[in-house]
């Protein structure tokens, strides 16, 4: 079991590291990081640009870093428009206040500095677009 | 070569009391039951996602296609019941393995749509070693009256294998570190910031919230140093500290404070290790047991300083 648990060291030799469940290697935080920062997400805007930044919970369960490595792989390999209008049909559904003026839904990977992100600055140097959609109220 | 494998034998095949493994039983079978049930919902549901967001891991790998979402709500509903079972102590001998399978099963294809999540990996390990040990000898239903009171090294073996495997992956974690991109600078604690700032920048955008810990530490380099340094000598020390039954105390009580550490740092919950349950076998547990005994019954006289004494530390 010991022997078991320690196998997977040898992946810190390996071309492509491979982890798994339950065991694994742990690379968490071992990767080096550049000040440059590409993160994939969905964000909204309203008739005047406005951004809002949609949280995770519109995308699916199972938490934010979960989410997060789903939204990419969709927007890498998957079907991003239908991602789109998933979330925009979620923001109508559950009709959240802070959200009723969003009428556009993007999904987009940011590139971001973290330099600057610490100085206070929560805005992409770049956006590519993967998808967009509108958000479609029936008016009463 | 006798010293040496009576050293082994010492380490490996101590005696220990019956209670003691069935309390790791009992905290560990209670723990899961407390992290599983309210995420019965998010389960249901992950079963359900898009079927290319699937990514089978480990003992699921071979699945070709996710499982039948009514199938898999069965299995987790055999594992509520397993896990009752094993926390009960109710015909061990098969609800011990069949729970430790099943939570096993479950995790791991909770863990096979993208993301892993490495703070369950000792859980289930820990799991899978009581289930197929004498566990239930005491305190269980299967047990009769007196059985509480047995030692035995069959009892002394799976809590050392349970401390063992925890401070491995320890050590796994520190050597990925030193070995990965960043190498040994990463003690230098730069790297250390920059996935603190990767991983509060991702919270910001994804709709959670960094902690607000992390920007107010950022001009003080040194404290990342520190945290850095820290780490690693936790990390890669962690093997070292089971030559001595005190020393590994306090290394599970030092790990336990660096994972609160990262979660007021990082906001990052690896519940496991925050609840402490993780380092329950480091301890030992059956005195408190004894301690609330003897208070029930009244025996004023009775303390933890005298239970510090016992036989079995």
């Amino acid at each position: 079991m010991v022997a078991i648990t320690l196998s997977p060291i040898a992946e810190n030799w390996s071309e492509r590291p491979n982890d798994g469940f339950p065991l694994s290697h742990y690379p968490m935080f071992s990767a080096k990081r550049t000040d440059s920062v590409r993160i994939t997400y969905l964000v909204g805007a309203d008739s005047s640009s406005k951004r809002y930044l949609l949280s995770h919970r519109y995308v699916g369960p199972g938490g934010l870093n979960q989410v997060r490595r789903q939204i990419a792989r969709i927007a890498r390999r998957g079907d991003p428009e239908s991602l789109c209008r998933s979330v925009a049909g979620k923001i109508v559904m559950r009709d959240a206040r802070s959200l009723r003026e969003v009428s556009v839904v993007r999904v987009v990977t940011g590139s971001y500095r973290l330099t600057e992100y610490l100085a206070g600055t929560l805005a992409p140097i770049a956006e590519q677009e993967h998808a967009s959609c509108k958000v479609e109220r029936r008016r009463p | 070569m006798t010293a040496l494998v009576r050293r082994l034998e010492q380490a490996w095949f101590a005696e220990a009391p019956a209670s003691r493994l069935a309390i790791l039983r009992i905290v560990i079978g209670v723990y899961v039951l407390w992290y599983l049930v309210p995420r019965h919902g998010l389960l249901t549901e992950l079963a359900e996602s898009d079927p290319s967001l699937f990514e089978p891991v480990g003992v699921v790998s071979w699945l070709a296609h996710p499982l039948d979402p009514s199938l898999f709500h069965l299995l987790v509903i055999g594992t509520f019941a397993a896990n009752l079972a094993f926390l009960l102590g109710w015909r061990y001998r098969i609800s011990g393995p069949v729970f430790a399978l099943l939570l096993l099963g479950v995790l791991t294809y909770r863990n096979s749509w993208s993301m892993i999540f490495h703070s369950d990996n000792v859980l289930v390990l820990h799991v899978l070693i009581l289930g197929f040990a004498p566990a239930a000898e005491a305190v269980s239903i299967d047990s009769r009256a007196g059985d509480r009171d047995r030692t035995g090294w069959q009892y002394g073996w799976p809590i050392r294998l349970m401390c063992v495997v925890t401070v491995a992956t320890y050590f796994l974690a520190g050597v990925a570190k030193v070995m990965g991109p960043a190498g040994w600078p990463w003690a230098g604690g730069g790297e250390l910031l920059k996935q603190v700032a990767v991983d509060g920048l991702r919270k910001d955008v994804l709709g959670s919230a960094a902690s607000p810990l992390m920007f107010a530490l950022q001009d003080y380099l040194i404290v990342f140093t520190a945290l850095g340094v820290g780490s690693l000598v936790m990390e890669l020390g962690a093997p070292f500290s089971l030559i001595d039954r005190r020393l590994a105390r306090v290394w599970a009580v030092s790990a336990f404070f660096m994972h609160w550490g990262i979660f007021f740092i990082m906001g990052i919950t690896f519940r496991y290790q925050l609840s402490g349950v993780m380092y329950a076998p480091f301890f030992p547990l059956e005195r408190v047991v004894v301690w609330f005994r003897s208070l029930r019954s009244g025996s004023r006289a009775t303390s933890l300083a005298e239970f510090s004494e016992a036989k079995f530390r």
